[in-house]
């Protein structure tokens, strides 16, 4: 087992992979940014070690100074969360040339994973079915649109090196295919230093649905049921939930069987997820694999009961996977909505500032990963992720009301927060009774949000809320000025109009 | 002691107006409203961000935003601003002048903090509605901003590369274009 674990991260996912090692016996390395010096992560780690200035080009991507910390710490293992060089194939061959553990695929596998091209490739060798598209780079804007025009509209250009949203385009026909290859490609230089971009088909009305695996270094591959994330904006993942209400027992098995097999053709151990996108007749067609902890691991977690990072150390440590796929069951829902500091408001434009107030929510059924405090700073620098809210429920329902309540009750001042955007989702009756597709927070919700959508059933009871917290500050004013109560006038003493 | 008083105030929502009867003690209150009867209790911590009640029995957590005499109330993703007033004050609301929005066609305000990357116009040049004028980075993400109208650039008050604030005057546009600096025939 790895006794000293470095991980190459910040934030809550830092912190999430700390708690594991902390509960497992494991020591911890953090390292940190001149501007993280103050974070939760750095407090939690039994060594912090800072690794240059703030911007993530200069402290977190450093590969030679992390190398120096793992030197100096004696960490015998790195963990990299996920982002940053969590899937960087240089990084995971230094570690090993290092003999230091990596906490995650083996390089050949995050490299063949890497390449959208030859991932799809791979993919299709291994079986599993995949988006009709043109395998291969488009050099310009002609070729982008004759490509097109043979894969027929809409399509989608996409960076080969892209992930999370960044260096993606639609183009719904032949006007909007110049602009969505430049947009792309200058996106995805800006954003990965690589512009090549490939276009596919771009299937309409889809379910964005993954199947996150798991393998140990003996050739044991298991599938952990799958994760609904449909609910995305601008492709980044908003709401996501274990298990899917789209999915019958008979499409799981498919999907589970194809991702092993896809897995098992790269030589994969470690946790993995291998994205699917699924349409209205749940035929699925295999997106990308990400080869690294996925941020909605969580609701995997809450429904199979599995520590993901407990199992990942335990791979990387040479240990065999202990249950078997038929162990693997799925108890209850969980759904995860993700926190940002944005303005759903002014098109979701990222807000910046201190914590000034801070409280999670708690309750039965509510896990929140967090990476925050009160007090604590988002900066212009990072991922203005401020935590995940994890519900779990018996049913999906239960889960859904739970999260309702959860979200109402965090409270956080100081910097402007997505939480009534993310109830405005959850409430939703679309999202109730699961009818949603990946283009419905762009349908939905075109120019942001404001707080005006929904029923107007509750207008009534906000306004009994009004009454009460204006009667009842009035009730405490009278305490102090007896005879002056619910005056802020004297005209409305003399007319006795107030109470 | 348990004070108790009752008031009778008007709550507008969205110029929707309710008249409501409280009985309030310390303990919580009494409203009729719509001749619907409501039960509220739960200690009221002025100033908090996030409360809880009890509404006829149910447990409900409220966002809260106090901004004068404006309460800013969330449940549920719906998100409303109130105004609890007496029948006098509410009387007088109607005479009120409406708040005028200020015209911010003729500046290009940055919308969030973060870097100018790129800057595309210069003081003179002539734009179309809906123009890029100018590229700012936050977080990583490029974002364009756009003219609202045509229009020509009076001044440029930053540079590649600097960074701004939210709601820095960027640009300042002259949108009253005249005969003489019109291009089309």
């Amino acid at each position: 087992m790895l006794k000293k674990i470095l991980i190459a991260n910040r934030g809550e996912i830092a912190c999430r992979v700390m708690e594991t090692c902390q509960k497992m016996g494991i020591a911890t390395v953090a390292i940190y940014s001149d501007a993280d010096k103050l974070a939760k992560h750095v407090s939690m780690a039994d060594e912090a070690y800072n690794v240059g200035p703030a911007p993530t080009a200069e402290s977190y991507l450093q590969i030679d100074k992390i190398m120096e910390v793992i030197n100096r710490s004696g960490a015998d293992g790195v963990h990299p969360g996920y982002g940053f060089l969590s899937e960087n194939a240089e990084f995971s061959r230094r570690l090993k040339e290092a003999g230091i553990a990596f906490i995650g695929p083996d390089e050949k596998a995050v490299a063949a994973m890497g390449d959208k091209i030859t991932s799809k490739r791979l993919a299709a060798e291994a079986g599993v079915s995949t988006i009709p598209g043109f395998d291969g780079v488009i050099q310009d804007a002609d070729q982008a649109a004759t490509v097109a025009a043979e894969i027929g509209y809409p399509v989608m250009v996409k960076a080969t090196a892209g992930g999370g949203g960044k260096g993606m385009r639609v183009a719904s026909g032949a006007d909007d295919i110049a602009e969505a290859f430049r947009a792309a490609s200058s996106e995805a230089l800006s954003g990965f230093g690589d512009d090549r971009v490939f276009i596919e088909k771009f299937i309409v009305q889809p379910r964005h649905i993954e199947i996150q695996v798991l393998a140990d270094k003996q050739g044991k591959t298991l599938y952990l049921n799958e994760r609904e994330c449909s609910l995305q904006r601008r492709h980044q993942k908003v709401i996501e939930e274990a298990p899917s209400a789209f999915v019958t027992p008979e499409v799981r098995q498919a999907m589970g069987e194809q991702s092993v097999k896809l897995a098992q053709a790269v030589g994969y151990h470690s946790a993995g997820t291998v994205e699917f996108i699924m349409d209205a007749d749940k035929k699925f067609y295999f997106l990308e694999m990400n080869t690294r902890l996925q941020v909605e691991h969580p609701v995997t977690e809450m429904t199979t009961g599995l520590d993901l990072v407990e199992q990942m150390i335990r791979v990387a440590s040479g240990e065999s996977l202990s249950m078997s796929q038929e162990q693997i069951g799925i108890n209850g829902w969980s759904m995860e909505a993700r926190v940002y500091a944005e303005d759903p408001a002014r098109g979701f434009l990222p807000s910046i500032g201190r914590l000034i107030d801070y409280k999670e929510p708690s309750g039965e059924g509510v896990r929140v990963d967090s990476g925050t405090f009160e007090g604590g700073e988002v900066s212009i620098y990072y991922d203005p992720m401020i935590a995940k809210l994890i519900v779990w429920g018996k049913d999906r329902e239960q889960a859904r009301q739970r999260l309702m309540e959860a979200l109402d009750s965090f409270d956080i001042r100081g910097v402007t927060t997505n939480l009534v955007f993310l109830n405005a989702l959850v409430s939703h009756p679309a999202f109730a009774s699961g009818d949603i597709s990946t283009g419905f927070i762009g349908e939905e919700f075109p120019d942001g949000y404001s707080g005006d959508g929904g029923n107007d059933q509750q207008k009534e009871l906000f306004a009994v809320i009004a009454g009460y917290l204006r009667a009842e500050t009035r009730l405490r004013a009278a305490d102090v000025h007896a005879s002056d109560a619910d005056s802020p006038w004297k005209i409305l003493k003399r007319t006795g109009s107030a109470s | 002691m348990t004070k108790r008083m009752k008031f009778e105030y008007f709550v507008t929502i969205e110029g929707e107006s309710f008249e409501l009867q409280i009985d309030a003690d310390d303990q919580g209150a009494q409203i009729e409203v719509n001749g619907n009867p409501y039960r509220i209790e739960g200690a009221f911590n002025p100033g908090a961000g996030v409360q809880q009640f009890a509404v006829n029995g149910e447990l409900m957590s409220f966002r809260i935003t106090e901004e004068d005499d404006l309460l800013t109330l969330s449940r549920h993703g719906r998100e409303v601003r109130t105004r609890a007033m007496h029948r006098i004050e509410h009387q007088l609301q109607s005479l009120m002048p409406e708040k005028i929005e200020q015209d911010t066609s003729s500046m290009v305000i940055s919308p969030m903090p973060g870097k100018v990357l790129r800057l595309y116009v210069k003081p003179g040049d002539r734009l179309a509605a809906g123009a890029e004028v100018c590229v700012l980075e936050a977080m990583k993400m490029e974002n364009v901003l756009y003219t609202e109208k045509e229009c020509t650039v009076e001044e440029v008050l930053v540079a590649a590369g600097d960074t701004v604030e939210a709601d820095q005057l960027l640009l300042s546009l002259n949108v009253d274009l005249d005969e003489s600096t019109d291009t089309t025939p």
